[in-house]
């Protein structure tokens, strides 16, 4: 990523690699599908199919109506699974936005400026990091949701109205979870150039502390961001499934994924497709996310061997 | 004559990148006899290290030998089995590298490290075999073998562990030793000592051994015969006293005059150059590779290759024209453009920047040090450094690592703070912090850094590193049209078209980085310009044409410049004056005649001593200093160089700091002998530097 | 040694101390709430007074905190909120012994298998074998706890019928027991692990297998097998331990929800339940058992890891 064909160049050599292209495929389609899942819908993700005889169709297996088949309340799973695509994929997809956005900040300005500031950051980072994540989001959730659910400070109110409490802490816990560890990463990315010749020319000649980091050093940085973005992406989709299998993430009616599984669990023998679809739905997304990550920093990689 | 030790014939090695079979090394034809010392030099890119490997049939696992064969002991070693070779390997051929702390393994002992060899090849017990580690310690002179073979490798300095190597490599009394630049990672007293080790060991031990080097200086000294490679074929091989009398190929011919002393101490003359860049391996063509950089190519030199024939005696050579050359008829090299013309502005009264008792400490004494009550830790990189630049004048700064010549120049220019001491900068004041320093100091004052593959913004074009340069150092806001004008016209004074505007630094070779950094340093017309070892990454031939340039740039500029480089060579070609440092302080300061033609003081005196001239007949320096340079953390009390010193007087060298004295032209020394006896003993000892 | 032996345990007090701080700044931020949370929107502000009296839910944030450390440093880990107050400590170092338990066995099978797996991939780099361990790696490595668990649960316990679905744990259990029941989870568990300590020690031996002093091993002549065993392995091997350290935390992420799939009565289904009852004593309980464990993990690795290196063992 060199000169300014850098990103064309990029994709290309991302194209070359078989296992990484097809990832990337598949996430594009994911992420589509995330957009567009309710308007494609055959029906309501909520909507209880009946039989002639108006009984709900609970549990029925996949058919040519019901390609997925239907759930123990007799919802189409397949719908379902379109409609829960936005919580499974969007939430995760705009905590990491932020988290990386924040994370590069905190990241950039620690390794450049060091000294006690980056002492006393990186100090509480760690102490973040020293709870194994899923426990600290445990832990945030059971105080988050009630804070939320009761605040009373304007703006916030219309803000958990509008996204709902639960959304909304997820997406801070995401936020706190990750920020540490995009933190980390930029930051030692900002320590490999910190003192190299061009930084130090920028230095002196009395460009300012703004500039320096985004101008001279977060070019840099970005490859490495851009490749830990997709793996927190990949880990909050992650997280955000896990919880919601625990029963504590996006809350019903909301189809997110996790909580899916989590409702099939009790008919595991009976219908075992309610559990096997979205269970591959999870399972296909986090996977390619996973090789896609890996292709882009093996490109990267090379790219920097070359030199 | 004898049958040689090892011989190479008609070899190729390819490497594979990007799934394309690419030749690095070509058509090779390489003898080595018995008792011989062989040079093969080369620039960076030339593929003297592929060669070096592959005569020992070593490859990188994306080599190959595409043809030829090479003959050891009467087998084609280029075609047996692994498991042959490793019979071979570290019995009759060893290596000793370029980098010995890499090439040793971390986690293991030094002795345990010696005696796997002789106990995979001479079946010794692990006892016997310790045994023998520490006779062959002894014998490289290493002192308390027993102590040293308990050691890591972390805990030897350089020199030693490049010892150890040579031990390792000699311990099984092979025939041939390959030496791949064993010097390089080391200072230049510690590779005098070295060199002379290695020729002694391998007279003694009745060796052959290929030296492997991009340094015509240390190749003179120490070998018998040379081979010149470029872009992966042989351009010329002769006795090493031959070559270096009458080079045959042009491009020997212009590697030896683009050396800094070349000139025979005529400083004010141009350095020849080789203009150009050497071919990359994708690039290689069938015609002669030196072609597009020969000065003096024909016709026929671009329709076809040259063979490798044998010329004057028996000496070999790849040139159509060197009959020509051998008769004088041509001269195979480009002739430097006359005499510099220094626009002087050296009348001019007070100096461009005044240095005064400038120390800078580095290490911390964390909360931890102060809770376990540890005694601070500090390394006083800089202490008590005076120096002053006058107008249009170039100070030149030498020393070895660990002398803080580069921390001294990151002090001026306020990349550290110093400590303590005064700078004034054309007589105001100048900030020891560089936040305090204003617009005007910061465009009076530049700096061109050691590295030029880092020293520009990989993700911004030639034009806006310098642009921006330009605007936020101009007094005025530069119009969009002045900016552009002015990029083109620095562009043009360091001798770059300005379509170069708008490439990246990657689309730049090693010395046109150095060209834009040297435009982005001189764009703003500073006063003076720090360029801390400007060249010491670049190849011979194209520091010569940087070289070049900064001395046309003060002449057509006016600006000072100080020059910091551990190569005295390149810093008595460009200074006016040299300043000596050794572990933090001046040792010595004069003229550069003075100091490089007469050196006063014991410690420049063993540095001219170590260095390696490039020429065979010239009598080296005779002074070498034991052991290596002092940790600056653990530095001598007294005279620092006290514990090395040729010169040491007793008690009072070790224990008083040495006053500072100076003579009616200023010239500085910082030693207790008094200065007439110093006269008195140089000029007794000095030997000739030139011929 | 000793300097960096006292830095790290040092730095590593503090940063739990810090951590601590945290989780009981996080747990205690709806004060007041918990009472009606806890007791419900009926309770009477008496009945609530009376709840936050009991639990020193009265007194100042900073004193709450000393008393609460203080407490669990001296093994007072206070009682719970739910029915009959039941004091917190029983309970917590029984599911903790079965957690470990778990987490013991877990380990067993991940690491042993995946540096054989890293360094198979390395010792072949880019050849088919590399490739699929990479992509087998890559892949498991992202795939949540509970999806590789009910797919393993549906084949082998409820499918093949080999182990059973569910736990349920007795004193008097022998070591096939264990087994049997700790067989399923743990392989759940190890899957990530696996993924995770594979591919960082294929990087690191990759990394070693470059270095300088490999060639000068094989120009000793020394054959291939020996190289690795002798030179490369200890090297490539000392990162690793930081890796499996890090892991650890992983691990004890993953076993929360591996024990919920599997029923399993370990920290993490009580800990599941104690966010759901808003349990805060609980709660506090087992995140500071779980960062100490975390903790530890990697203290001891930094020390094993100064002591197989003499870089900083001779400091
Ligand atoms: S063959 Fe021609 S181009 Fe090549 S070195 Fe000789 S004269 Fe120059
Ligand atoms: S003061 Fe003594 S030790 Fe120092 S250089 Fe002079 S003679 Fe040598």
């Amino acid at each position: 990523m060199r000169n300014e064909h850098g990103f064309i160049n990029f994709i290309r050599q991302i194209a070359q690699r078989p296992v990484a292209l097809v990832s990337m495929v598949i996430v594009l389609i994911f992420i589509l599908l995330a957009v567009i899942g309710p308007a494609v819908a055959p029906y309501e993700f909520d909507a209880i199919q009946r039989g002639e005889d108006r009984r709900a169709l609970r549990n029925t297996p996949p058919s040519t109506t019901y390609i997925m088949g239907t759930d123990s309340r007799g919802r189409d799973i397949f719908s379902r699974l379109l409609w829960g695509a936005r919580d499974t994929i969007g939430l995760p997809a705009v905590a990491s936005l932020l988290a990386v956005s924040i994370g590069a900040l905190i990241g950039l300005s620690t390794g450049y400026v060091g000294g006690w500031y980056d002492e006393t950051v990186s100090r509480l980072m760690d102490s973040l990091l020293a709870i194994p994540a899923l426990v600290l989001a445990l832990v945030m959730i059971t105080t988050i949701v009630p804070i939320l659910s009761n605040t009373e400070v304007l703006g916030l109110v219309q803000l958990v109205d509008f996204f709902g409490a639960n959304n909304i802490s997820l997406t801070v816990v995401i936020v706190l979870l990750y920020v540490p560890i995009v933190a980390r990463v930029v930051r030692s990315a900002t320590l490999n150039v910190r003192d190299l010749g061009y930084i130090e020319a920028a230095k002196l000649r009395g460009e300012s502390l703004l500039y320096i980091l985004f101008s001279e050093i977060f070019p840099s940085v970005l490859p490495s961001l851009v490749v830990e973005g997709s793996l927190r992406l990949s880990y909050a989709i992650f997280l955000v499934a896990s919880l919601g299998f625990l029963g504590l993430g996006v809350q019903p009616p909301s189809p997110e994924w996790g909580r899916m599984v989590l409702d099939a669990r009790n008919f595991m023998t009976e219908a075992p497709w309610t559990m096997w679809f979205p269970v591959l739905a999870i399972a296909s997304l986090i996977i390619s996310i996973n090789l896609m990550s890996d292709g882009m920093r093996r490109v990267l990689r090379n790219e920097i061997g070359r030199e | 004559m004898a049958t040689p030790v090892i011989e190479a014939r008609n070899l190729s090695i390819d490497y594979r990148i990007d799934k394309q079979w690419l030749n690095a090394v070509c058509d090779i034809d390489l003898t080595i006899n018995p008792l011989q010392i062989h040079g093969l030099v080369g620039e960076s890119g030339s593929g003297k290290s592929t060669l070096g490997l592959g005569m020992m049939r070593y490859l990188d696992s994306n080599a190959r030998i595409s043809q030829g064969e090479i003959l050891f002991n009467g087998d084609d070693i280029a075609r047996t089995s692994l498991s042959q070779m490793r019979s071979i390997w570290g019995k009759e051929i060893s290596l000793v590298p370029q980098n010995p702390l890499d090439s040793l393994n971390p986690s293991m002992r030094i002795g345990k490290q010696m005696a796997e060899v002789t106990m995979l090849h001479m079946g010794l017990s692990q006892k016997e075999a310790l045994q023998t580690a520490i006779q062959a310690l002894e014998h490289v002179k290493i002192a308390d073998p027993e102590q040293i073979i308990r050691h890591y490798p972390h805990q030897l300095s350089g020199g030693m562990q490049q010892r150890v190597m040579i031990a390792m490599a000699l311990s099984t009394r092979p025939k041939l030793l390959i030496l791949d630049e064993p010097t390089t990672a080391l200072d230049v007293t510690t590779q005098a000592v070295i060199l002379d080790l290695v020729r002694e060991l391998i007279k003694e031990e009745e060796a052959a051994a290929l030296y492997v080097s991009h340094d015509l200086g240390t190749v003179a000294q120490l070998c018998d015969y040379v081979t010149v490679l470029y872009a992966g074929e042989v351009m010329e091989s002769a006795s090493v006293q031959d070559l270096f009398a009458k080079p045959l190929h042009p491009y020997t011919a212009g590697l030896l005059s683009s050396l800094p002393n070349a000139n025979h101490g005529e400083r004010n003359s141009r350095l020849s150059t080789i203009d150009g860049v050497a071919p990359s391996l994708a690039e290689r063509s069938s015609v002669c590779v030196f072609a597009e950089r020969c000065p003096v190519a024909i016709e026929k030199c671009h329709n076809e290759k040259p063979p490798l024939e044998q010329t004057v005696g028996n000496r070999l050579g790849r040139c159509w024209r060197w009959q020509e050359i051998d008769s004088g008829d041509i001269i195979p090299r480009n002739k430097p453009q006359g005499f510099i013309t220094e626009n002087n502005q050296k009348e001019k009264s007070g100096l461009v920047l005044a240095a005064h008792t400038i120390s800078k400490q580095f290490g911390e004494y964390s909360l931890l040090d102060r809770l376990l009550g540890h005694e601070k830790n500090y390394v006083q990189a800089v202490q008590d450094v005076s120096l002053g630049v006058g107008h249009s004048m170039t100070v030149g700064i030498v020393g070895e690592s660990g002398s803080g010549k580069t921390t001294l120049a990151r002090a001026i220019v306020a990349l550290i703070s110093a400590d303590s001491g005064t700078m004034e900068l054309l007589g105001t004041p100048l900030p020891v912090e560089l936040n305090k320093r204003d617009k005007n100091a910061l465009s009076q004052l530049r700096m061109i850094f050691q590295n030029p593959n880092d020293a520009l913004n990989p993700y911004q074009t030639v034009e806006t590193t310098l642009g921006r340069t330009f605007k936020v150092l101009s007094k005025e806001n530069p119009s969009a049209t002045e900016i552009s004008e002015r990029i083109e016209e620095v562009l043009q004074a360091v001798g770059l078209a300005a379509a170069y505007a708008t490439r990246y630094p990657n689309q730049l070779s090693g010395g046109e980085k150095q060209r834009v950094a040297l435009a982005r340093a001189s764009i703003a017309n500073p006063a003076l310009i720090i360029a801390d070892e400007p060249t010491s990454s670049l190849d011979v031939s194209v520091q010569a044409t940087i070289l070049n340039l900064l001395k046309d740039l003060r002449a057509q500029r006016g600006a000072s410049y100080v020059v910091i480089s551990h190569d005295l060579d390149v810093i008595h070609y460009l200074s006016d004056w040299i300043v000596v440092m050794y572990l933090g302080e001046i040792m010595e300061q004069g003229s550069s005649e003075k100091v490089y033609e007469l050196p006063m003081h014991p410690y420049t005196e063993a540095l001219l001593s170590a260095i390696p001239v490039p020429d065979p007949t010239a009598r080296h320096g005779h002074i070498r200093l034991d052991g290596d340079i002092p940790s600056p953390r653990n530095k001598p009390t007294g005279c620092p160089f006290h514990t090395r010193c040729p010169r040491y007087i007793g008690d009072i060298c070790k224990h008083e700091a040495p006053p500072i004295r100076t003579t009616d032209d200023g010239h500085q020394i910082r030693c207790h002998i008094p200065l007439d006896d110093l006269a008195i003993t140089q000029k007794q000892s000095t030997p000739e530097r030139t011929v | 040694m000793g300097r960096y032996v006292i830095r790290r345990t040092l730095t590593l007090l503090l940063t739990v101390l810090l951590t601590s701080i945290i989780i009981f700044a996080l747990t205690q931020l709806l004060p007041g709430d918990v009472a009606k949370l806890v007791m419900g929107r009926e309770a009477s502000p008496s009945e609530i007074d009376n709840f936050n009296e009991r639990f020193g839910l009265d007194k100042p944030m900073p004193v709450q905190y000393v008393r609460w450390l203080g407490g669990f440093l001296t093994g007072e880990w206070g009682r719970s909120y739910i029915q009959g107050n039941p004091p917190v400590r029983p309970l917590v170092t029984e599911r903790m012994a079965n957690s470990l338990r778990l987490a013991g066995f877990t380990l067993l099978l991940a690491v042993p298998t995946s540096i054989l797996l890293g360094i198979g991939a390395a010792l072949n780099e880019d050849s088919w074998l590399d490739n699929a361990i990479s992509i087998v790696s890559l892949s498991v490595v992202g795939l949540p706890e509970f999806v590789t668990g009910i797919v393993l649960m549906n084949i082998f316990a409820l499918g093949l019928g080999w182990f059973e679905a569910t736990s349920l744990v007795s004193d008097t259990m022998s070591l096939l027991d264990w087994i049997r029941i700790l067989a399923l989870p743990a392989i759940t568990a190890s899957f990530v692990l696996i993924g995770y300590i594979t591919r960082m020690t294929r990087a690191s031996m990759i990394d070693e297998l470059k270095k300088s002093y490999v060639r000068t091993a094989t120009l000793k002549g020394l054959p291939r097998p020996t190289i690795i065993l002798r030179h490369v392995l200890r090297n490539a091997l000392l990162p690793t331990i930081t890796v499996i350290a890090i892991s650890i935390g992983w691990l004890m992420g993953g076993i929360v929800v591996i024990e919920n799939v599997f029923n399993y009565p370990g920290m993490g289904s009580e800990l599941v339940s104690a966010v759901e009852k808003k349990n805060i004593p609980v709660l506090q309980a087992i995140t500071m058992i779980i960062v100490f464990i975390f903790a530890l993990a990697n203290l001891l690795a930094d020390l094993l890891y100064a002591l197989l290196n003499p870089r900083i063992r001779l400091e």
